[in-house]
């Protein structure tokens, strides 16, 4: 479960007198079935960019990706008479008929669920993915733990094993409750916390699932949580247990990792039956669709405001890969667009002429006096047989297509604007080409804009007023967690390294965010049940006017568990 | 302190007395009764895939 926002004091407050809800541990594995599905029905090609971002989003699984291997070739692609046919062989469908039967006759022994769970923090041993679609250079580097740049393409995404027979509370495995546990914690304080961070936060709690023969299943992920207007990097823990484990025992690895990583409160929390002494009721609820990060931070401003309640998390399940973003692994590069622009403006040595940064370091040439850039950045639409050369909104295409960087050099500040993850490359020969010519610049800015296309058109020499609000502008958002990926240094020596770990700390953020994982209703154990009641209604009400006020699709009822929570504080617990 | 049971009740009892019950209340309701019913299903996740050439 993705914990609410710990560290805060309202929090602190609020999760001491109430109870908290989650998700199960199978979950993720559900979540995945939209993937599949989609899969199943269709019939591009493995190499197209979407897929190949399901590749990577399933790579941590071996087995799942190898089921969708198999969906894809052997069983859901078929050549008959008529061609290729994309669905079920007949053969497949008869073995489903008896899977069917299988499951449906009275089970006589539940099957020992698999224990296994894949996760991808650093300290995993790497999978191989695609290589990236540009060339690298080693960066300078001054850390003393490894380069991670190949797991900050990795997607952050967790899954488990199928475990048959799991179904939350009531699931039984030879006639045992199997109970949900939840925990909730995270490494960030002043600054977002790296993957590699992460990594550290999560390693303990790994082991002490793998060794407790208690455990299940598990699943420990990547993901944000949301208090107030406040969002943190925090990791998202599951698991299912047998009725003997001891969530003290738990509890007390939960509190060691707040220790070390100076956190003020974590809890623990385990499925109960509604008669618990104590129990609490969580709610979640699923999106009717994915959102991306600026609109889950509307909607938890939102929720905060109107719906009273004291914490909330999302549910996270996959990428963006939509538009371009910052966060995205690996941008697809045009290879065939890169050609044209070449060919079009060709390229320069000298920064000052130049129009933007290709990933291998060319530098097209917007120089037409051959003394400075004199040429819009705008006008590389006309490469792609556009004519509007005052909308940035092409531009911004263009970048995304190419990975192209944006650059001014003609002035006495060195600017590069980011649409996209850049590549070794490109920050090195920027930040060498500052740290050279120290004479020259007086300051230098990589800055990093989202845009959104098909807005009007901005003033000259200016952004479009629609990108820069729908940009992310790091040194502007109140949301914490991008402000870690800005860079900008006046007289001083940049350093590329220091970039490049300050984009491994936004990896996070290029999810999509699929439902509330937990609506907490404040103070329930210190209320009567009709004030419970009227807490709730009021959620309700605030809910409904809230999901038609923002247009929110919601899928089905919310979803109701009840909890055993506990709750530890900096100071008091630890 | 509210308690769970209390709360269901309470909800009962008001659904009986033809309150209308919101989404979230019927949430509760669903989760108690799952918790305190004897159970004879289980939930499965039945998809079914369309063969396109179907539709052509």
């Amino acid at each position: 479960m993705p914990a609410p926002i710990l560290g805060l004091p309202l929090l602190l407050q609020a999760i001491a007198t109430i109870g908290v809800g989650g998700a199960v541990g199978y979950k993720a594995q559900k979540d995945l079935q939209p993937v599949i599905k989609a899969l199943k029905n269709s019939p591009e090609d493995m190499g197209n960019s979407e897929l190949k971002m399901l590749r990577a989003l399933l790579l941590p699984n071996q087995a799942v990706a190898q089921e969708l291997k198999d969906m894809t070739t052997s069983k859901s692609v078929g050549t008959t008479g008529d061609g290729t046919v994309i669905g079920p062989r007949i053969e497949d469908i008869e073995k489903q008929k008896k899977d069917f039967e299988i499951i449906l006759k009275p089970p006589t022994r539940a099957p020992e669920p698999a224990k296994p769970v894949i996760e991808i923090f650093p300290d995993q041993p790497k999978i191989k993915q695609d290589p990236p679609v540009q060339p690298e250079v080693d960066l300078e580097t001054k850390e003393s733990f490894p380069d991670l740049s190949e797991e900050i393409n990795k997607p952050q995404i967790f899954e488990q094993k199928e475990s048959k027979g799991i179904m939350g509370t009531n699931s039984q495995e030879g006639g045992k409750i199997i109970k949900d546990v939840t925990a909730g914690v995270s490494g960030q304080k002043d600054t977002v916390p790296s993957l590699l961070e992460q990594g550290a936060l999560a390693k303990p709690i790994k082991d002490f699932f793998n060794e407790d023969d208690q455990v299940v299943n598990y699943k420990i992920g990547d993901t944000i949580g949301a208090y107030g207007g406040t969002v943190e990097r925090s990791l998202d823990i599951e698991a299912n247990v047998k009725p003997d484990f001891n969530i003290d025992t738990f509890g007390e690895v939960i509190k060691e990792r707040a220790k070390q990583f100076n956190q003020d409160a974590v809890f623990v929390a385990e499925s109960v039956p509604a008669d618990f002494e104590g129990a609490n009721v969580g709610f979640s609820l699923d999106f009717g669709s994915d959102l991306k990060m600026k609109d889950a931070l509307n909607i938890s401003d939102q929720l905060s405001e109107t719906a009273q309640l004291d914490g909330f998390t999302f549910k996270i399940k996959n990428l963006d890969t939509s538009g371009s973003s910052i966060y995205l692994p690996q941008n697809i590069i045009d290879a065939d667009l890169t050609e044209k622009a070449i060919k079009r403006y060709g390229v320069t040595d000298e920064i000052n002429k130049a129009g933007f940064m290709m990933p291998d370091g060319q530098m097209l040439n917007f120089s037409r006096n051959g003394n400075v850039r004199d040429t819009e950045h705008r006008r590389v639409n006309l490469t792609m047989g556009g004519s509007d050369v005052n909308d940035f909104a092409p531009m911004y295409d263009f970048m995304n297509k190419t990975g192209a960087i944006r650059l001014t050099g003609n002035a006495n500040r060195l600017y590069a604007e980011l649409s996209a993850k850049p590549s070794n490359t490109q920050l090195k020969k920027i930040v060498d080409e500052y740290n050279n010519n120290r004479e020259k610049y007086d300051s230098m800015i990589i800055s990093i804009t989202v845009p959104e296309k098909g807005k009007g058109s901005g003033q000259f020499g200016q952004p479009k007023i629609e990108a820069q609000e729908k940009g992310i502008d790091l040194r502007k958002q109140d949301y914490r967690l991008p402000n870690e990926a800005f860079y900008e240094v006046h007289g001083e020596k940049a350093n590329a390294t220091d970039i490049l770990n300050k984009f491994k700390s936004t990896d996070v953020a290029g999810k999509t965010f699929t439902g509330i994982r937990q609506l907490n209703i404040p103070n329930f154990s210190n209320i009567s049940d009709a004030e419970a009641l009227k807490k709730i209604r009021n959620l309700q009400n605030n809910m409904g006017e809230f999901i038609e006020s923002t247009g929110l699709k919601t899928l089905d009822k919310p979803k109701t568990k009840f909890y055993n929570t506990k709750l530890y504080t900096k100071g008091k617990d630890y | 302190m509210a308690t769970v049971k209390g709360l269901y009740d309470l909800i009962k009892k008001e659904q009986a007395e033809g309150k209308p019950i919101g989404m979230f209340e019927q949430s509760i309701i669903d989760a108690f009764e799952a918790d305190k019913g004897d159970k004879k299903t289980k939930e499965v996740d039945v998809s079914f895939v369309k063969n396109k050439d179907e539709t052509n």
